[in-house]
């Protein structure tokens, strides 16, 4: 586990090119927590962005005591999709939003968990179906590399990360 | 487990990518340096130099600062660091990456091997260390380097007859007041040499007296060589100019530490990783018409072979990205069919990794490497000891 208060303290102290670590670590998954609420991947990468350069500008505020650092990260970045939404003054209702926000949110696993989802991954068929899991969770590419990379249409490759989504909680009985 | 998605699964489940930077975390960091808080953030804490810090203290911390001094005093463990801070090396993270290798993160104190404070390696293939050898390891890495660099800035080279050597890590075979006996690292060859009056022993980064070395002690040894007139020829004369004493057994500095490979971020490419290691040279092998380059301008990158053809080769880096380099004949095959017998027949095979150095490009496309810009094409091997066992990476 990249230990994280180090980072931080460092970053602080005379280090800040050590911030590089929390946002190489984190970018995949704060970019598809924005791409959730936004519904678009240019956007979302923006506004993880911008989250990403708040949480710095705050950082001496973070209190390790009371949230883990991604928790607070990401609440940065929903409320900055949330700006982002109403100055494109589009519809929503904020409780959809915090919903669809939920359904990100990070969380942690036991090794023999991970280990369990990375054998599901890794036995997917057909082989497209894993190489799309793998390159938009772990990659942390778009639909629209990946759909270059598999010269297919992006309309298939969201049908793909459904289906392979579905087969995936076919496997893992203890997901929702 | 309360209940959780699958996309909160699957992020969970994200493997420790190599140490290379996602073109989106250098996009970050560069708008990151931009703020005023980077700046701030920058300046180091203020120091308390000097013995001012200890006024500071209350009346009780202050008696329990003198008493641990006195203590430490008495024993002998205490050290003091004149020549060079003591490096050391602490363990962020370790497991297993993409290439289904342990990789570690490590941290250094007073370490400028790496370059950098942490540093990410891949550890042999086939091979598992525990929390204490991969920092022994690398801490081994950092404290001979340290001795080196002490050894060139005490001793630099100079035009005269007599030059201090930077050093070999060797076992004291036998020592005495005037004398000095060991065997060369590859154990080939056998020298006594003469200790002077002047000869430095140094012991934890201090001197200290020759009477504490001792058969099988680890060192570096210091030899000052001097020269015929001219300086063609062997040395005339070998005396020891310092013997540095390392802290940990001889493995550590020598066999141990081809199980450690540094992964940065390649050399204009960090959205690839790339390995610091050796192997086969696979291209050129005569003069061949090469932009000029300087160290600052060579670029890299590495990535597992995917394709040859008559006038190109094509790599997938570390993080799926592929790259073309378009080459003047089909260099695998050459490599193939005229080369391998310099490398105990070791060929070249797709999924093999290759590395390749080129000069850096007048356009933005480094992706597509034209053959006039390649200055080294290399087949990565893993370290070995003895050198010249070959076996790729």
């Amino acid at each position: 586990m990249m230990n994280e208060q180090k980072i931080i303290n460092d970053t602080l102290n005379g280090k800040p090119d050590r911030y590089a670590d929390l946002v190489e670590r984190y970018h995949t998954g704060l970019i598809i927590h924005c791409e959730h609420i936004v519904g678009d991947r240019d956007d979302a990468e923006d506004i993880a962005q911008e989250a990403f350069i708040k949480a710095f500008d705050k950082l001496a505020n973070f209190d390790a005591t009371r949230a883990r650092f991604s928790t607070w990260l990401y609440r940065i970045a929903t409320n900055t999709a949330l700006d982002f939404l109403r100055r494109h003054k589009k519809q929503f209702s904020v409780e959809d939003i915090e919903a669809l926000a939920a359904a990100t949110e990070p969380t942690y696993l036991q090794d023999a968990e991970r280990a369990e989802v990375r054998q599901a991954v890794i036995n997917l068929m057909p082989p497209e179906y894993r190489h799309v899991i793998e390159a938009y969770y772990w990659k942390g590419k778009s639909y629209k590399e990946i759909a270059k990379e598999l010269n297919k249409p992006v309309s298939t490759i969201g049908s793909y990360a459904r289906r392979a989504k579905l087969k995936l909680k076919e496997q893992l009985s203890w997901v929702q | 487990m309360g209940t959780v998605t699958i996309e909160q699964v699957l992020v969970a489940t994200q493997p420790v990518q190599p140490g290379s930077l996602s073109a989106f975390t250098s996009r970050t960091m560069r708008a990151v340096k931009r703020s005023a808080q980077y700046r701030a953030y920058k300046k180091r804490p203020r120091r308390i130099t000097g013995f001012g810090w200890l006024l500071r203290l209350s009346p009780i911390a202050f008696a329990a600062v003198v008493v641990a001094i006195v203590a430490a005093a008495a024993t002998t463990t205490y050290a003091i660091f004149l020549l060079w801070g003591k490096p050391a090396a602490h363990l962020q993270e370790t497991g297993q990456n993409q290439f289904g290798r342990q990789q570690a993160v490590i941290n250094f104190e007073n370490c400028k091997y790496f370059k950098r404070d942490s540093a990410m390696f891949e550890v042999k293939a086939g091979v598992t260390l525990d929390q204490p050898e991969l920092e022994k390891i690398a801490s081994a890495r950092c404290e001979r380097d340290q001795i080196v660099n002490w050894v060139s800035q005490t001793w630099p080279l100079s035009q005269g007859a007599t030059r201090v050597e930077r050093g070999e890590t060797v076992v004291i075979e036998n020592i005495t007041a005037t004398t000095l006996s060991f065997y060369d690292s590859m154990h080939q060859q056998h020298l006594t040499l003469p200790i002077l009056t002047d000869s430095r022993v140094i012991i934890e980064g201090a001197d200290h007296p020759l009477s504490e070395l001792k058969q099988g002690d680890v060192v570096v040894v210091a030899v000052a060589s001097t020269f015929p007139p001219g300086g063609h020829g062997p040395a005339i004369k070998r005396e020891v100019q310092a013997i540095i004493k390392l802290s940990l057994p001889f493995e550590y500095y020598t066999s141990k530490q081809t199980l450690l490979t540094e992964r940065k971020p390649c050399t204009g490419n960090p959205q690839s990783s790339c390995l610091s290691n050796n192997g086969l040279h696979l291209y050129p092998h005569f003069n061949h018409n090469t932009k000029q380059a300087t160290p600052e301008t060579i670029w890299e990158i590495q990535g597992k072979l995917v394709g040859h053809t008559a006038h190109s080769l094509t790599l997938q880096g570390s993080g799926g990205e592929m790259y073309v380099t378009h080459t003047p004949f089909d260099i695998v095959n050459d490599h193939n069919q005229h080369w391998k017998s310099t490398y105990k027949n070791t060929t070249v095979e797709l999924g093999d990794t290759i590395a390749i150095q080129y000069t850096q490009p007048a356009s933005a496309d480094h992706k597509n490497i034209a053959d006039d810009e390649i200055q080294y094409v290399t087949l990565l091997a893993e370290q070995q000891i003895p050198a010249g066992t070959w076996v790729k990476y």
